[in-house]
This record gives C-alpha cells, sequence and structure tokens, in this order.
C-alpha cells in the first residue's frame, strides 16, 4: 500500500493536461486552411490587414523615420465632417445641423490642412531618405576605418593611401 | 509596534491596484501591523479609505517603526515627497506602462511613462526591497540593480465577483444571445499597448468567415482620446461597428453581467504587469485566449490559449476552435479554474505577508 505521501502527490497533478502546443499548431494550420479556401474572403481580409498597418505605424520605435512620415502621411486624411454621434437623440441633431451650417467653411480649412499636410510629408520624405544615405556612408567609412586598424594601425593608413592613388 | 503604511500616486476602488492596496491593508492590520493608505488624489468611492500624503508626518512621527510600501506604476511627484520622509522604504511595483505605446497617441501620458521610468531607475538600487506581481515585473527590478526582490502577485478577492449582475444589462444581452453569435468580451482601459484593435482586426476576421452573428463588448475607460476615436473609425470601416459595443466605464454590477454572458475572453494586450481581468474571465468560466506577451503568460500559465502569432485569420481561428470543439473548451474552463485557485487570496495573501516580513528582517 503506498503511503500517504505518494497519494497525496497523485492527487495534485493537473488531471489531463492540455496539450497546448499542439492545439497552438493546429489552431495555425486552421488558419492556413482557411486562407486556402477558395471562398476565402480575400478583398475583405485584405482591407483588415491595410487597417492594422494604421496602427502599427503608431507603435512603431519613436527613432522609426519612415514610420513617422508614414503616419504623417496618413494624418492628412482631414475629415471635415465631424462625428454627430450622441446619446441624446436631441443633442445628435443639433450637431448635425451645426455641421451642415459651417461645412463650406471647415471643408476650406480642411483642403488647405491636407495640402499642408502632405508639404510637411514630402520634406519627411526627403530628409529620411538623405539620413539614410548619410547612415549608410558613415557606415562605409566606419568599416573602412576598422579595416584600417586591422591591418596595423597608421602604417597601414599610408599604404592604403598609397594603394588608392 | 511595527507600521506598514502604503503610498499611492492615485488611489481609485475599482482598479485593480486600488482592489490590491485594500487589501493589502487588511492584511496587514490582521497580521498585527498598523497600516493605512496614503494617496495624492483619492477617488471619490474611497474617499474614507485614504489620507492625503501630505499629512503623513502629522499621523506617524518620525520616532515611530514605520515603513512605506510605494506602489509603482507612473511617475509621480509623491515618490520624492516619500524620499524626504527619510522612513524605510519599498516598492511595490505594478510594471510602467512602455511610452513607446503612446508617444504617437498621447505624448503627454508618455513623457509621465518616461518619468516613471526615470524615478525607478534612479530609486530601485536604493530601496529596502521591492516586491513584483509578476516574474517579467521582478525581472525589471533586477535588471535596475534592486538588491532584493520577491514575486507577491496582485491580490485578488474572487468572491467579490459573486455577486448580483446588473438585471436589466443581463436581460439584455441574454436575448441578444437568443439570436445566436459568439459573444467575445475584453475588459480593460483603452489603451495602445493593450492592442483592442488587434481585437477588432481579428473580430471582422471572425465574423466574416466563421459567424456573421458575433458580437464583441469591450469594456473600459479611454486612456488615449485618439486611439479611442480610431478603434471606433476601424469598425465602422470594416462594415461592424453594429457588432461591437465600446461601454466605457461600467459599474460592478455590469462588469458581471458582461462576464456572465460571454463566450470567450479575449486579451492580444502587448504589455502587461499582471493582468487581473484574464483571472476574472477564468473566475467565470469564460476561456481566455491570450497572446503571450509580456507579464500575460505569468498571469495565464495553462489557465488559457496562448498564442504566439496574433494575425486576425489565426485569433479568428482560435476563438472558432473553442466554439466547435466542447470538450477542448470545457479542459480550457478545468484549466481556468485551477489557475485562479493559483491566485486565490487564500494562496496569495499569506505569501505576501510572508514575503513582506522576511524581507523587511533582512533589510532592518
Amino acid at each position: 500500500m503506498p503511503a500517504l505521501a505518494s497519494y497525496a502527490v497523485v492527487n495534485d497533478r493537473v488531471p489531463d493536461p492540455l496539450p497546448h502546443d499542439d492545439v497552438r499548431a493546429e489552431i495555425e494550420a486552421a488558419a492556413r486552411e482557411t486562407a486556402a479556401r477558395a471562398d476565402f474572403p480575400s478583398a475583405y481580409m485584405a482591407q483588415v490587414r491595410n487597417e492594422g498597418e494604421r496602427f502599427t505605424l503608431r507603435t512603431a520605435d519613436t527613432d522609426d523615420i519612415r514610420a513617422a512620415v508614414a503616419l504623417l502621411e496618413e494624418q492628412t486624411n482631414v475629415h471635415a465632417l465631424a462625428p454627430v454621434d450622441s446619446r441624446n437623440r436631441g443633442v445628435s441633431t443639433a450637431k448635425l445641423v451645426v455641421r451642415k451650417a459651417v461645412f463650406f467653411a471647415a471643408n476650406h480649412l480642411a483642403e488647405q490642412m491636407r495640402a499642408l499636410g502632405w508639404a510637411a510629408a514630402s520634406v519627411g520624405e526627403a530628409a529620411a531618405e538623405r539620413i539614410e544615405q548619410l547612415e549608410a556612408r558613415v557606415r562605409e567609412l566606419e568599416a573602412r576605418v576598422a579595416s584600417l586598424d586591422d591591418r596595423g594601425g597608421p602604417s597601414a593608413t599610408t599604404s592604403e593611401g598609397s594603394s588608392e592613388s | 509596534m511595527t507600521e506598514v503604511h502604503q503610498f499611492l500616486s492615485t488611489f481609485a476602488g475599482r482598479d485593480a491596484i486600488g482592489m490590491h492596496t485594500i487589501q493589502l491593508r487588511a492584511l496587514l492590520r490582521e497580521a498585527g501591523f498598523v497600516s493605512d493608505i496614503y494617496a495624492l488624489d483619492t477617488h471619490d468611492d474611497v474617499r474614507h479609505d485614504a489620507y492625503a500624503a501630505a499629512t503623513f508626518r502629522n499621523r506617524v512621527p518620525a520616532d515611530r517603526d514605520a515603513w512605506i510600501l510605494y506602489h509603482f506604476s507612473i511617475g509621480s511627484s509623491l515618490l520624492d515627497t516619500v524620499r524626504a520622509l527619510d522612513v524605510p522604504l519599498a516598492l511595490d511595483y505594478h510594471n510602467i506602462t512602455d511610452a513607446r505605446f503612446f508617444w504617437r497617441w498621447e505624448p503627454r501620458a508618455a513623457a509621465r511613462m518616461l518619468e516613471g521610468r526615470r524615478q525607478l531607475a534612479e530609486i530601485a538600487p536604493s530601496v529596502r526591497f521591492a516586491l513584483a506581481d509578476s516574474p517579467f515585473n521582478e525581472q525589471e527590478l533586477v535588471e535596475l540593480g534592486c538588491k532584493r526582490t520577491a514575486v507577491a502577485p496582485i491580490l485578488v478577492d474572487f468572491a467579490h465577483y459573486d455577486s448580483t449582475p446588473d438585471a436589466t444589462l443581463l436581460a439584455r444581452r441574454r436575448r441578444a444571445r437568443e439570436g445566436g453569435g459568439t459573444d467575445w468580451l475584453a475588459v480593460g482601459r483603452i489603451a495602445p499597448n493593450k492592442c483592442q484593435h488587434d481585437i477588432v482586426l481579428a473580430f471582422a476576421a471572425y465574423r466574416r468567415i466563421h459567424d456573421p452573428r458575433a458580437r464583441l463588448t469591450l469594456i473600459g475607460g479611454q486612456s488615449a482620446g485618439e486611439y479611442w476615436r480610431s478603434l471606433h473609425r476601424l469598425a465602422d470601416d470594416l462594415g461592424i461597428a453594429d457588432a461591437v459595443t465600446f461601454t466605457d466605464v461600467v459599474s460592478h454590477a455590469e462588469l458581471v453581467a458582461c462576464f456572465r454572458t460571454a463566450d470567450v475572453y479575449l486579451c492580444l494586450s502587448e504589455h502587461e504587469g499582471f493582468n487581473v481581468p484574464v483571472l476574472e474571465a477564468m473566475h467565470f468560466d469564460v476561456p481566455v485566449v491570450a497572446y503571450a506577451a509580456a507579464a500575460v503568460p505569468d498571469t495565464v500559465g495553462d489557465g488559457g490559449l496562448l498564442l504566439t502569432d496574433k494575425d486576425p485569420l489565426v485569433v479568428a481561428s482560435a476563438v472558432e476552435r473553442l466554439r466547435s470543439d466542447p470538450s477542448l473548451r470545457t479542459r480550457l474552463v478545468d484549466a481556468g479554474r485551477r489557475r485562479v485557485e493559483h491566485f486565490s487570496i487564500a494562496r496569495t495573501g499569506p505569501q505576501m505577508i510572508e514575503s513582506l516580513t522576511t524581507l523587511m528582517k533582512e533589510s532592518s
């Protein structure tokens, strides 16, 4: 007869533990099979992923200049139509009336803001391009300096210089 | 008699840290300590539970044998005030959201997070000891040079959830369920790090591919206005606005009604220090589908389905698998119950007091 402690160990065991890794693999396989189906809504899923990208831009690393420019471009889509939702139907109607009344002015401002946004984005694009070129050049120079160091310091620099001339 | 007083920047009775603080005060008093709560900003619901931080020295003179346990979750001027009191200081670290998630949505909030990180890095090596909600949080403290640490999970009294649900909301949600459709639920501040947008994207995929009558309820107040508006626009643009409910902040009775009428709980967050709502879902026998990031795996353990990929199609497939496989669902619910038991206050309470008293002795 087993000791009492042995019973305790047996009773403490998790009954029928779930094979999490297997279930996860099956789920991922099911997702792939769904995507391969003839009736898979490809266009809608492309829209879903595209919408998701807008959010990814906002949580990119803070020094990711390309993401910053893409976000700026995204934000140039200024809407002249303010939301009119309200829990109170009367307030919602009032907002709608005001929106219609000032639409011509709001739209005029929105057009200019869009233009300003695109101009700012083009500046960002140009700056990103130049920065990336400079970064590439710095990396290239660093590699050359490292290679010269490996060859033995100042005398190697002279040798490198003469071979180039 | 030794005194252990808790300090926190904002004290709200219904958030996880607020409830934890109240539970801990009760445990400390039971263990024989004099213990009160001091805060910089106290919400109305717990106004009678806390003293203003500025009154501490009037209530606790310098000759008393007192400790301060500072709840750390955001940058605050309160920490400077506490340090100036010259009382042995310990931390209860609940993590600080990575500012990266907020920079491009709510820069002011991001600045507070960065300030919190700066304060933590400055103080971690000099505090007497620090408690952490999870191994994930503890690792951060160790990396910052904190010499004595222990994991002590956030205190949750699950009996608190066995209360009467809001009858009107419960009836309304039950009527909606009569028409069929899976009920998805997510609870937590609507915040970029919690990635509710990934839940909306997965839900859109699920509705289109598996269950066109499915509904999604997102419970939680907003912490970044632009993110909140973008989520609404996302639901609109994907044509699912009618199926997605943003409740904002709800009462406890409404929260219970939502859990009681949910089929699946989703957590696709990328930054959590603990995450109480996944345990709440398990308590209500709602199976959990979560993304394995930050401290989420520490909390979920084997009590939920942890995904390593949160592509909308994968998340949708996970929910569909739970819907179509009752055996898996049952096993997951059972695993969730065991996980809740693991974090029951009957276990975590004594662990917390033991960790505290041991560390206090070692640090005196």
